[in-house]
Order: structure tokens, then sequence, then C-alpha cells
């Protein structure tokens, strides 16, 4: 079969060599979860959510305890292919997949200012067309930026392949199965750092140069229309949230004397008791009356309790 | 944004556009440039030495910014606010909590920050009102006090060596929260102010406005009157006796809904709007489950925009 037209160049779809397929992300879509996201890649389409940094579950699991345990669940749903297949959870495709997606995104999420905690990722594939765990990945980027998780750069990820002779961005199902090799790769996409790259059967050394090149193309255009939508959510969130007159009010503050005959009395009442270790004195100055500093307080004060001296 | 789930037909949904769109335009210039998302640098001025906060790093001697939010300056300090994550607690932070274990000396409650908060049963008020040396007796009589599912209101007491978040309920208005709904919504929906507790006088409603994102709204409780001993039979019977009155329960459920439409426009949360997104579905004889449908929702949305608007041209005007 032909996968590239030989007179027009163009692919069984319809797309030239280094097309990719239309890209659509939408933030917020399961209510429950911290965060979520659907994106779609031509006709693969997929879903995440993200739960967490919440508590361990399992301390089992727990392998280090002053960086967040992440965790990664790949589904493909039964309706997801052509044809409906009965595939066990424990499948050995989904538990490789699942692994490739926490891996890829562990590499970007700071961890380490989670300690004690646990992440739970869960993609669902809802129409499969090829490159799944590339939508995956994407997808999971997007949703963990919606839970506000703190990460390096955004993860993206995208497949290249090479067929009659010519390399190909972003396969689809048909030109995937068609046998030749596949390669997916992920990226930073700021910091150009590979997070993963795969590859199933064999190509020459130049060639997968090409093809590693074109795929690392595809998730720099992917990084950028991510950011474009991680961008409109932000936006929307902050401009409706913000009242715009509530934070101005004028704080209602206590005057000045006020402030002072209270500080005093509760440091003349403490001082009584023996709490504080050197006599107080007060500090003039234009206002009034001095805060100490946190390193200052004394140790055996409350910590609401700011005295002066 | 949870539209989706509504139904609006044509007329709403373009009334809807328009009320959102006025909202954003509404919004300060300030607010569009200081959005940030993951990996985005951050303009500083490399010569006065900044600060790095939360949500920045370091790369390549440029500031990065780790999350998607807005960016905030306070003198050096260059720091992100998130809007859409979980729960950052600082110390004092009045909060809403459900326990969900007993553990020895402790209860554990979730709320909403990324891992379990600690309420020791030493740093909250027995309910005798004594202060005493917890003993091995009050240690077994845990569960009389606070259950697993009980809904708590507590204040943060800050962070242990161990990193552990713990709290305290040192006061009378603290305690069980009883006769009332749980509200979760997201945390950066609620300001911190100086009045969390509010007792809506005109409801006999009780509304917390927790710092995590939970929110509650009960009946109104005297305060020392819930100190009462309550063990085992006789608070059955009690229960029985004074139940709440409907009326007091229609204001609980038209509050609660007035929250549910608020949070999921995604508007800040004040007291203030939230009394007057209730009075106006009553002034527009809105029944109470009807609040969550699409119109009253476009209706809130346009009210809002009108307000703001209004507050605008006041502010432009006196200057």
């Amino acid at each position: 079969m032909e996968y590239v037209n030989p007179l027009t160049g163009f692919r069984v779809d319809g797309r030239r060599p280094n097309e990719m397929r239309q890209l659509k992300g939408e933030v917020g879509v399961v209510a429950r979860a911290d965060g979520s996201a659907l994106f779609e890649m031509g006709n693969t389409r997929v879903i995440a959510a993200v739960y967490g940094p919440r508590e361990v579950q399992n301390k089992g699991q727990q392998v280090n305890s002053n960086e967040a345990l992440v965790r990664c669940e790949y589904r493909m749903a039964e309706f997801s292919t052509g044809d409906r297949r009965r595939k066990p959870k424990g499948d050995r495709r989904s538990t490789e997949i699942s692994l490739v997606i926490r891996q890829t995104m562990e590499a970007s999420i700071l961890t380490h200012l989670m300690p004690r905690s646990q992440i739970d990722i869960y993609v669902q594939v809802l129409q499969a067309d090829g490159g799944t765990r590339s939508a995956c990945i994407n997808a999971a980027t997007l949703a963990l930026a919606d839970a506000g998780i703190p990460m390096r750069d955004i993860v993206t990820s995208c497949s290249a392949g090479y067929l009659c002779s010519t390399p190909l961005l972003d396969l689809n199902y048909l030109e995937d199965s068609a046998g030749g090799s596949d390669v997916t790769v992920g990226i930073l996409a700021k910091m150009d750092k590979v997070t993963l790259l795969q590859m199933d059967a064999k190509l020459p050394m130049d060639t997968f140069e090409n093809v590693m090149g074109l795929a690392i193309e595809g998730c720099k255009a992917i990084a950028s229309y991510i950011q474009e939508c991680m961008q409109i959510n932000d936006l929307n969130l902050s401009k409706i949230a913000v009242p715009t007159m509530d934070i101005t009010q004028p704080l209602k503050s206590l005057t000045c004397c006020g402030w002072m005959a209270f500080v005093h009395c509760i440091a003349v009442h403490r001082n009584f008791l023996g709490l504080l270790e050197r006599p107080m004195e007060y500090v003039e100055g234009p206002v009034g009356l001095l805060l100490s500093p946190k390193s200052r307080r004394p140790q055996n004060s409350p910590s609401h309790f700011v005295g002066i001296w | 944004m949870k539209d989706r789930h509504l139904s609006l037909n044509q007329t709403q949904r373009v009334r809807l556009e328009a009320a959102l769109h006025e909202l954003q335009s509404l919004a300060p210039a300030a607010a569009s440039a200081a959005a940030v998302t993951v990996a985005d640098t951050i303009p500083v001025n490399q010569e006065d030495n900044i600060l790095k906060g939360h949500g920045t790093s370091d790369q390549d001697g440029e500031v990065v910014a780790t999350l998607c939010g807005v960016v905030e300056r306070v003198n050096k300090l260059v720091y992100v606010r998130t809007l859409r994550a979980r729960y950052k607690p600082e110390v004092g932070d009045i909060i809403v909590g459900r326990v969900i274990e007993i553990a020895p000396k402790r209860w554990r409650l979730e709320i909403n920050f990324s891992q379990d908060a600690v309420l020791m049963l030493s740093s909250m008020n027995l309910p005798d009102g004594i202060q005493r040396r917890r003993t091995a007796v009050d240690e077994l009589n845990m569960r009389s006090i606070f259950e697993e599912n009980d809904v708590i209101c507590a204040e943060v007491r800050g962070f242990q060596h161990d990193g552990s978040l713990h709290l305290q309920a040192r006061s009378e208005k603290y305690g069980k929260l009883e006769r009332g709904q749980l509200l979760m919504v997201p945390p950066y929906l609620v300001k911190r102010k100086k009045q969390h507790f509010h007792h809506l006088e005109q409801y006999n409603v009780d509304l917390i406005l927790g710092c995590n994102g939970f929110i509650w709204v009960g009946e109104h409780v005297v305060v020392g009157e819930k100190t009462k001993p309550t063990g085992g039979q006789q608070r059955f019977s009690t229960e029985a006796e004074n139940f709440t009155p409907l009326e007091t329960r229609k204001h609980i459920c038209r509050l609660a809904n007035a929250v549910r439409v608020l949070s999921a426009l995604g508007f800040t949360l004040t007291v203030e709007l939230i009394i007057e997104t209730m009075e106006a579905s009553v002034s527009s004889n809105a029944e109470i489950n009807d609040m969550l449908g699409a119109e009253f929702y476009v209706q809130t949305a346009e009210r809002e925009a009108k307000r703001r608007a209004d507050l605008l041209r006041k502010k432009n005007g006196a200057r």
C-alpha cells in the first residue's frame, strides 16, 4: 500500500509528510479532580485527571518521604478502538505505557516541593487513532498545570515514522500499523531535553536522526499550543475571580496610641510574670512603635504575640 | 468552567458569553500582563537582586515560572500565586475539615492540603472546659468528641519539625459543626479576611468561610451551648427535640446554592456577595432547586458584571 502518494506527496489522510493532525486542548473537564484536561490529536482523544498532591494512601509504595510519589494509570476505553476487544486491566501494554508516562512526567514535576504526598495521574483513551501515548503525555501536562503542581518545564510528546522512504510526522493508526518504524519522543520544551525516546523496529542511523528531528519539531509545536491553552485558562480564572474594587477598601486601622497602650499592657504583664529575658524599652520613631522582627521574639511567647522593645 | 453541565439555550448562551466578556474587560489591565504559565520567563530587573519565591525557579540566570498563575511582587520578592491549586496553609488560618481517622491522641483531618492535618487531643479544649492534663481516659473517649466523618472547624497551628501540619481548636467557636452543609470550592476563591465566622442574624444561619475552600453553612449555634456534654443516648433524644425549623433549613439551602453558583462561575466569595446572590434569588422568585439551573446562573453572571461596572464607574467618577 502506498502511504505517501508518489505524485502529490500527500499521505493517506491528506496531510503532508511534515504536517501534524489538528490539536485541541480543553482544561477543567472533570469536576471532582484537582486538575483535568481533554486532549485531541486528530481522531485520537484522551482525557487526563490529576488528583493530588494528597496524603500517601499506601505507605508501602513511598520510597522517599522527602519527595512526592507520582503514580500513573493508563487505560484504553473498550469503545476506543475499531474492534471491541476485551482488554483486562492489567494487560502488559497498558502497564508499559503507564510506566512510560509516569517516568516522563516525573522528570518534570518538582517532587521535592511536595514531601509526604502522592500525585495520581489517570489517563483514559476515549478514541484511539495512533499516537495514544503522545496524546496522553500532552493531556497529563495540561492536567498537571491545571492542578497547580510545580513543574520544571512543559513536557510534550509527538511521534514520527518512516514510510515509503519519507519521514512522517504524527502517525495515525493506519500508518502506525503499517509496520514501519515509529519513534515517539518526549521533550522538555524550553530546556530542550529529551525525557522519552521509544522506537519500534529499526532505522539506519542517519534516517533516525531526521525522523527524531521531525518528532522534536512536532513536540515544540505542541508545546506552544499547550502553553496557549494554559494561558487562556489562566486569564479566564484570574480575570473573573478578582473583584475590581474589593481589595482596595481601606484598612480599618487602630490608632497608633491605642496599639501602644495595648501592646504596653501585654508587655508589662509578661514582664511581671518574668517571661521576658530583657527589660523592654520603646523605640521612638515617627510611627510610634516598632514591631520586633520574628527572629527577636522570645522563645516562650506565643506565636501570635509580637512584643516591642 | 463548569457551565458544560448546564443546558443553556441559545439566548442564555449569548447572554452568558456577553456577561463573561464584560467581566473580563472590566478586570484591571495589569491582570493580563501578570499572568504566566509553566516555563514562562518572568521579566525581572537583574540589577536589583531579587528574591525568588514560590512557583519560580532559576534557569540559566533567568527567573522561570513553574506554575500557572499570577506574578506577585512584594518589594524584592517575586512569586507566582496559583489559581487552581490545593490549599496552602498559613499559621492562624481558620479552616473547616473532615475527620477521616482517629489515631492515638490525635484526629486526622482532610483539609484539601497535600497531606492530612493533625489535631492533637492536647491542642483542643475539652468539653468540660477544664484545663488539665489529658489522661488515658480522655484518649479512650476521643470518639465522644469527634467521630469519623464529622465536620470540624479549627485553626492552623503550624508545621511540626517532621513536616506535618498541626491544628488547634482552643476556643469555643471551634469544634464540631452540625446541622448544615459543607461545600467545597477552589481555595483561591476564599480570601483571607479578619472575619471568617459570620452569623447571619436575619436567617439564623452560621456561615464559615474556611481558608481551605471548605465552606460551612449551618444553623446558628449559640457559643457556649454546644459545649454541653453530648454522650450516647442523650444526644439522640435532644436531637429529636430541637430539630432545625423548616424556614432555617430553606435558608441554609438557599445560601449553599448561592455559594455553588458563585464558585461555578469562579467569583471570589465574600459574605456580601453570597447574601446578595441569595436575596436576588428570593426577589426573582427562584425556587431553591432552580438556583442551580441555567437561568439563575446567567442572571448571577450578569448581575456581577453590572455590579463591577458600577463600582468601576463610581471609582472613575470620584477621581
